[in-house]
């Protein structure tokens, strides 16, 4: 009779191979922030904190202020949040509470395609078909009826070009969407039907009962959805740098060009000749780098408490 | 066979003598249907105002498909239907373009489960209240005190009123529950094993609860336990595999059922 | 002592009082006017999606023909083809799918299997989230100067570590998750046997969580197919053959990108034409992992 021997050490090392790879992990993030903050420092030297608060973007001088890139990058994901979150949630209600299953099951799996779609896809149909069409006959619109108007009229100033900060944004709602539905759609489906039931059992609509019984019941999750969105509009960077237009201003109007800090960093890091240009769009990475891990930490530890609130 | 005795006189003693009310709800020869599945062949009952009526059987009988149709509930799911007549002071509620939140709102249902809704004590009777009448602060604090006292709520929960109503417990979520429905003034409350989920003090307090709420509602009780159901109702109805076998008072039923099955489920010989 | 309750009798009921029909009515059309909403704005996606892929095709078909497989990007004004991207692609992506893959498996073994319940799993869970949804433009940033600068150029390599490092936080995320799904008695039930450990993570957990783990090394691959910004400054471009991953790499997405922007007619051609190529192939292992979920959720009952 033989019996097997248990090698103890060989169990030791695997334990110890899957922990070592566990903890890179954490040197890839720690990592990753340190060559940013590293590769900022020669900037941040040359012009100290007017690099944040200046809206002078000039390679040529060899000076820089990320000032416009900075708002321009929160104007557009937060104007692709305002249209894309409820047109998610609508999409999301539709498919929870409203379609019957055969017609549920072929849009969630549509759905989910869209969101697998890479960004530059929806970068290159925004410049070719989306800005020459609607993009710019927004903007005609826009110029017509809403710049002439006092006060907010610049906002809306532009030539119709098409491509611009609004169309970036409305790119970035359209790429948004999918991900946000499908996210919301799953956290939708845990409302246990029969919380649903007692609110139609006292007589309430349907809109009632998402409103204030299935939203509330899912408000951590929801959140969640938002954010990871937002996380998702403030770093992109192809389907923004095809169709934003590529200007270092502090424009007024929402509807001209601009930059953010990813097509920022896309358009100009290969040709930045100056060690200061490449730091400074290093540095603009740095910067995107705090404010995205900022907004996905809020977005983890609410989709947590989710995961908590259904453990129990 | 000899001398025949299901329950205890005990526990029958208690059992509230039923009196002839009118009829509240009647229902007439309903057939319903999960998809292609039939599910009740043919049922036809009478509910009395002012009285409990229990429903029993063993699962699967159909006795919660019966309490689930009384509200149209079931309509929630595009592949359930119900034909025949359902009239609630002489309105058939299955009719199409029947308005069913405002059916809902007369008639009330309580769940096997408690489902307080996400927000405070408070609001969840409030938030009921809310989407009938429009209510001062001080009325609606009245309304919400009301209804938490005729559940025997009040003095358990006066103090933490705004805390969420899931911190409450088992029992007092579902007398929570059953508050907000009776805030909204039902005349029929469905109850659809309310007491199953819940430890013995609790079932107590929930039946206790059912025969002073007697006084002014009809409530349909669905049980799987024969002795809640001798305690509490006026009249009990013996469901078995989708039919509507007996339905008698409630010591009828049990001292002298009709039907041989229903002795035989009532005498523990199945289900 | 018991309180006194005002009992209102149920015929006080005013369901039809005026107001209580206004209010009632309001209540129905609020509804009634979010559900049209809800139903607009599935239309409205649908018809956004419609839209995307009838260019996609619309454009991408005609430009598609033998000689995307079989000519090199050509130099404007003359014809060609997208072979070198393309192989240049496969190459990147199967390096970096052949580097993190097994690391993300060994991680999500570890979140799953050794350290369940250790404090550190949890700090790890989150940072890998964090990496999960971090812009990829910053992992092109961190492998330029972790792997282009010290090299002192462009290359293939760069290119595909730059994916491996994206691919590394979708793998560990879904090994660990179908890990889970693993149910504990199957491991109670090998450790009775006296089998250690390691072993039974390798030859139960694995073949038991078996399609779930291809699934995910399934969408890892999906996703760094069509991954652009972290390759711009890693691989960069090359306008020739070059199946030499030490020099900068023709790659797919980088050439679309190149292409459009580009002023020339048959380049912009091109570029829709490898667009359509991305899209059906992201969009081909994403419907293969989806379909291997199904089975494996069937297989179960």
């Amino acid at each position: 009779m033989s019996v097997k021997q248990f090698r103890p050490g060989f169990d030791r090392g695997f334990h110890n191979l899957t922990f070592g790879l566990a903890m890179s992990v954490l040197v890839l993030l720690a990592a990753i922030l340190a060559f940013l903050v590293v590769g900022s420092i020669p900037v941040l030297q040359n012009q100290g904190l007017s690099f944040f608060i200046s809206s002078d973007w000039n390679p040529v001088t060899d000076v820089y202020g990320a000032l416009p890139a900075i708002i321009q990058t929160l104007i557009t994901a937060v104007i692709a949040l305002v249209i894309g979150v409820p047109v998610s949630f609508g999409i999301a209600v539709f498919l929870t509470e409203l379609s019957p299953g055969w017609i549920a099951r072929p849009v969630g799996v549509a759905i989910e395609l869209l969101a697998a779609i890479p960004s530059i896809i929806y970068g290159m149909w925004g410049l070719f078909v989306f800005a020459p069409t609607f993009g710019a006959a927004l903007q005609r619109w826009t110029m017509a009826n809403l710049a002439p108007i006092p006060v907010i009229g610049p906002l809306f100033a532009s030539p119709p070009m098409g491509i611009g900060i609004f169309t970036a944004s409305i790119i970035l709602a359209i790429m948004i969407v999918p991900f946000i539905t499908a996210m919301m759609r799953d956290v939708f489906t845990t409302v246990p039907a029969v919380l649903k039931e007692s609110a139609y059992g006292l007589g309430c609509t349907r809109w009632e009962v998402i409103y204030r019984v299935v939203l509330p019941y899912c408000r951590a999750g929801t959140v969640g959805a938002v954010m990871l969105g937002l996380g998702r509009a403030l770093g992109e960077t192809m389907a923004v740098t095809f169709v934003i237009g590529n200007s270092h201003r502090l424009s007024a109007s929402i509807m001209g060009p601009g930059a953010t800090i990813s097509s920022s960093i896309a358009n100009e890091f290969v040709e930045a000749d100056s060690p200061l240009h490449t730091s400074a769009l290093v540095t603009l990475g740095l910067t995107l780098f705090v404010i995205t891990f900022i907004v996905l930490a809020i977005a983890r530890l609410f989709l947590l408490r989710l995961k908590k609130q259904a453990g129990h | 066979m000899s001398t025949f005795q299901a329950l205890s006189d005990d526990i029958l003693a208690h059992a509230p003598i039923a009196e002839p009310t009118p009829v509240k709800l009647s229902v007439r020869d309903l057939d319903f249907y999960y998809g292609k599945n039939k599910t009740l062949n043919s049922i036809s009952l009478d509910f009395h105002d002012r009285s409990v009526t229990a429903l029993i059987g063993p699962s699967g009988c159909g006795k919660s498909t019966l309490l689930r149709t009384l509200n149209r509930i079931y309509s929630l799911y595009p592949n359930q239907t119900a034909t025949g007549e359902i009239l609630l002071d002489g309105e058939n509620i299955l009719a199409s373009g029947k308005d069913l939140n405002n059916l809902r709102a007369r008639v009330g249902m309580v769940f096997q489960k408690p489902t307080p809704f996400p927000m405070s004590i408070y609001e969840n009777i409030a938030f009921a209240v809310r989407m009938y009448e429009k209510l001062s602060k001080s009325e609606m604090d009245e309304r919400v005190e009301w209804g938490l006292r005729k559940v025997a709520l009040w003095d358990e929960v006066k103090d933490k009123l705004h805390a969420s109503g899931n911190g409450l417990s088992g029992g007092q979520q579902q007398r929570l529950c059953i508050a907000r429905s009776v805030v909204l003034n039902p005349e029929v409350l469905l109850l659809d094993e309310p007491a199953s989920a819940l430890d013995p003090i609790s079932t107590m307090k929930i039946e206790e609860l059912i025969s002073e709420l007697r006084a002014d509602y009809t409530i349909i009780i669905v049980t799987h336990n024969m002795q809640q159901a001798a305690r509490t109702s006026d009249y009990t109805a013996f469901m078995y595999l989708g039919d509507l076998v007996e339905i008698s008072p409630t010591r009828e039923l049990f001292t002298n059922p009709r039907e041989a099955r229903t002795r035989d489920y009532i005498t523990g010989r199945f289900g | 002592m018991s309180v006194q309750i005002p009992v209102r009798r149920t015929t006080e009921r005013q369901v039809s009082s005026p107001y209580q029909r206004r209010m009632y009515m309001r209540r129905r059309l609020t509804s009634m006017f979010h559900m049209t909403m809800a139903h607009l704005v599935t239309a409205l996606g649908i018809a956004m999606l419609a839209w995307i892929l009838w260019s996609l095709f619309g454009e991408g078909l005609s430009a598609v023909s033998l000689k995307l497989f079989t000519e090199m990007t050509p130099p404007p004004g003359s014809d060609g083809g997208l072979l070198n991207a393309i192989v240049g692609s496969l190459m990147m992506v199967g390096i970096a799918t052949v580097l993190g893959i097994p690391i993300g498996l060994l991680v999500g073994t570890y979140l799953a299997e050794y350290g369940r319940y250790a404090k550190i799993s949890a700090v790890v869970r989150f940072i890998n989230d964090i990496l999960l949804s971090a812009p990829s433009i910053l992992i092109g940033l961190f492998v330029y100067e972790l792997v282009v600068v010290p090299m002192g150029h462009f290359s293939g390599y760069a290119g595909a570590i730059a994916l491996a490092v994206i691919a590394l936080p979708v793998v560990v995320r879904t090994s660990e998750d179908m890990l889970l799904l693993v149910p504990d008695s199957l491991r109670e039930a090998a450790a009775a046997l006296g089998i250690p450990r390691w072993r039974v993570i390798l030859q139960v957990s694995y073949r038991a969580a078996g399609p779930g783990l291809l699934t995910g090394a399934l969408l890892a691959v999906a996703r760094i197919s069509g991954e652009t910004a972290p390759l711009l400054f890693t691989s960069l471009n090359n306008q020739f053959w070059s199946a030499n991953l030490n020099h900068p790499m023709a790659n797919l997405p980088v050439v679309i990108f190149n292409f459009a922007m580009s002023p020339y007619e048959d380049w912009r051609a091109l570029a829709w034409a490898g667009a359509l190529l991305i899209t059906l192939a992201v969009l081909g292992l994403t419907i293969a992992a989806r379909i291997l979920l199904a089975a494996k959720s069937r297989m179960k009952g």
